[in-house]
């Protein structure tokens, strides 16, 4: 009983912890898919220019972790309005496969570049000794760094609710999200929400290669290694169930350490298992409401 | 065109007639087309020949047996046999290389095999170290290792330091399982017992949830064998979080290499690797090697097995172009004449088994320690004169 106790607190907490890393780092894309319709294969990029930025300001500016993520956080919002206004507003209207082949592109540069720079292989983000410590719970001793990420990822999910449900932002972009006309013709100023959201979207996808830098190791790989488990996340959400791509993000992230905890082997294909059966039970998304749209 | 090429015709004729009289007169020039991975996931590998070569030519010189060597390079660019077979053929053919070496993968090596069964070229492999390849042309020669032979020695040391109870996790591709068979088997020759065993998905990279499972089945050594990268960072962290780093004795192979130490943080502390080379070792070739490398690439340079692999191959080439000083190029006589040669390399005494065409050669224990604030692979144990196992002892 106590170890099984043990299993599943170490299912929760792992797989927890693995899903808000997937929501921080795949909720811009499921943002611009949404709204601009733009399937963004750079999305990855962002995350690791995040990334790199933090491991160059902490070993070059002798910044702390702490403020080392807020600057990369900070910045690459910034890099991703810019990329709005200059490359991705030319997107918007060409066809898909275009669309695709100008972030695949772009990705490839970024890879090209930070393999130039920075060279091919591994850059670790050291942690703070106030995170690489161990904590008892539950009776065992889990990373003091696992819960920091937790709590990141409660706080972004309550600060991400209050945003999108309190404010008139947070009205500007749903209405975009579901119905970008109507919302421009009832005096939304759509392109700015869209410029935001992509801001916002892309300083999160940095703040997740941050903090996430010990699951996912950074390397000039990184933006296409890691895009297939973002494209699942944006997959099962759907288009627009903004709000869901939380719930997904966990379930994703559990199933996944549960799978590769109960079945080593094959633990790795369960996420697989369970995007075919939901992408054919329920196309539209994990969690959407079933109305019509 | 056709008046400049009737001039040509009798001085070139001329130039034939010489050549034939006087093969070896007119310094001849073998070459050596090295098939690397310079470029794309494996691209350390390619930077490791290049460098090994380069130091084995700077200290040697670019002559042997009376010919100039010449080094041709191409980079297969990634896990792909098609092109590692069309380059292969590019060499053969249009560069008329008279033998090959690199080799990252067993694909890259296993692409060509027909080429140089056919054309009876013989190839040097510096790193593929699956037993399939020197089964698939008797042209193949190694001066890297069959992975046996240090997977098995890690079980040894595993005894040797009297460790009873082993948990093996490698990654689920076929030099995995080659090292996965080796460790087991030489592990309960030797009276251990394996509590456990798992395959991991090559692209894992979060290992907490299969170290949860080892912590589970409570081993005194856990065998490891992922590729460097990600992997092994992931899985080296996932350990020393679970506190298995310290509580058993992890072993591995060529994972913590010592220039990819800065890559790790100090949760790889602890961590033994049984390999045939470690930059640490003391030997006066080793020393040489060291020394030139930093000469040749900057004092940040650092060698690793790759790159000492490469450097003992350039030396058996050069032997293979020695053996046939005076006397016209004849490949498989080369070949011949290097089965059961041996010499100090760079990673200690070696010798090519005439037997396997496999080095027989010294495994070498190391642990990763803090030297002075810096990570260190220390050598603490060796095996000497390691034979690789034959073929029917890893089929059964």
């Amino acid at each position: 009983m106590e170890q099984f106790l043990g299993s599943l607190a170490f299912i929760v907490l792992y797989g927890g912890t693995y899903g808000v890393v997937l929501f921080v780092l795949s909720i811009g894309l499921v943002m611009t898919m949404g709204l601009m319709r733009v399937p963004n294969i750079a999305h990855g990029a962002f995350a690791a220019i995040g990334g790199y930025m933090i491991v160059n300001v902490m070993a070059r500016w002798g910044l702390d972790y702490f403020s080392a993520i807020v600057f990369a956080t900070l910045c690459v919002a910034l890099l991703g309005a810019v990329a709005e206004r200059t490359v991705y507003i030319h997107l918007y209207r060409l066809p898909e496969l275009d669309q695709i082949l100008v972030t695949l592109g772009m990705c490839f540069v970024v890879v090209g570049t930070l393999a130039l720079v920075f060279g091919p292989n591994i850059v670790s983000i050291p942690l703070p000794s106030s995170l690489s410590q161990q904590i008892g719970l539950f009776g065992r001793s889990f990373p003091v760094y696992r819960l920091f990420i937790l709590a990141v990822g409660a706080i972004i999910i309550a600060v991400f609710w209050l945003v999108f449900d309190r404010t008139s932002f947070g009205a500007q972009l749903r209405a975009s999200v579901d119905n970008r006309s109507m919302a421009q013709a009832t005096g939304i100023p759509v392109d700015r929400v869209v410029m935001l959201a992509f801001s916002i979207g892309t300083g999160l996808a940095a703040l997740g290669g941050g903090i996430g830098a010990t699951l996912f190791p950074l390397e000039p790989l990184y933006p296409i290694k890691y895009l297939p488990l973002i494209f699942i996340i944006v997959a099962l959400t759907g288009f627009g169930n903004i709000k869901s791509s939380i719930a997904v993000a966990i379930v994703v992230g559990i199933t996944d350490t549960a799978g590769r905890y109960l079945f080593p082997e094959l633990g790795g294909f369960v996420i697989y298992v369970l995007v075919i059966v939901v992408v054919a039970l329920r196309p539209a998304g994990l969690f959407a409401s079933r109305r019509g749209t | 065109m056709y008046k400049l090429s009737a001039l040509l015709r009798p001085l070139l004729q001329a130039a034939l007639a010489l050549s034939l009289i006087s093969p070896a007169v007119a310094q001849e020039t073998i070459k050596i087309g090295v098939l690397s991975q310079d470029t794309g996931p494996f691209a350390q590998n390619g930077k490791s020949f290049r460098q090994g070569i380069a130091a084995y030519v700077a200290l040697h010189g670019r002559q042997a047996g009376g010919r100039n060597i010449e080094f041709v390079f191409r980079d297969i660019g990634g896990p792909s046999p098609a092109v590692a077979k069309r380059l292969g053929e590019e060499l053969l053919v249009r560069e008329k290389v008279n033998m090959l070496a690199g080799f990252s993968l067993t694909s890259d090596a296993l692409a060509v095999s027909s080429l140089i069964e056919k054309t009876k070229t013989p190839a040097v492999l510096f790193v593929a170290s699956s037993p399939l390849v020197p089964k698939s042309s008797k042209y193949f020669l190694k001066t890297g290792q069959h992975t046996a032979q240090s997977a098995s020695s890690a079980a040894v040391f595993g005894r040797m330091h009297d460790k009873k109870r082993a948990y093996i996790v490698v990654s689920d591709y076929a030099p995995g399982h080659d090292a996965q068979k080796a460790f087991s088997k030489t592990f309960q020759a030797q009276g251990g017992e394996i509590i456990g065993e798992a395959r991991v998905p090559l692209n894992t990279v979060d290992f907490a949830a299969i170290v949860e499972r080892i912590a589970q089945a409570k081993p005194d050594i856990v065998n490891v064998f992922v590729p460097p990268g990600a992997p092994a960072i992931g899985l080296m962290r996932a350990l020393a979080e679970r506190g298995l780093m310290k509580s058993t004795m992890v072993i591995g192979m060529g994972e913590a290499e010592d220039y990819l130490l800065p890559e790790y943080d100090d949760s790889v502390i602890g961590f033994y690797q049984s390999l045939y080379y470690a930059e640490a070792l003391d030997n006066p070739e080793n020393q040489a090697f060291v020394a030139k490398l930093k000469e040749l690439f900057g004092p940040n340079t650092q060698p690793d097995f790759a790159s000492a692999s490469a450097f003992d191959g350039a030396h058996l080439l050069y032997q293979m172009v020695e053996s046939q000083k005076g006397k016209a190029w004849d490949g498989p006589a080369a070949m011949e004449a290097v089965k059961g040669t041996s010499w100090n390399g760079v990673r200690g005494p070696v010798k090519i088994d005439p037997a396997t065409r496999e080095l027989v050669q010294n495994i070498y224990l190391r642990k990763v320690e803090k030297v002075d604030g810096k990570l260190k692979n220390v050598v603490i144990d060796k095996l000497e004169a390691v034979q690789a196992p034959t073929n029917e002892w890893m089929e059964n």
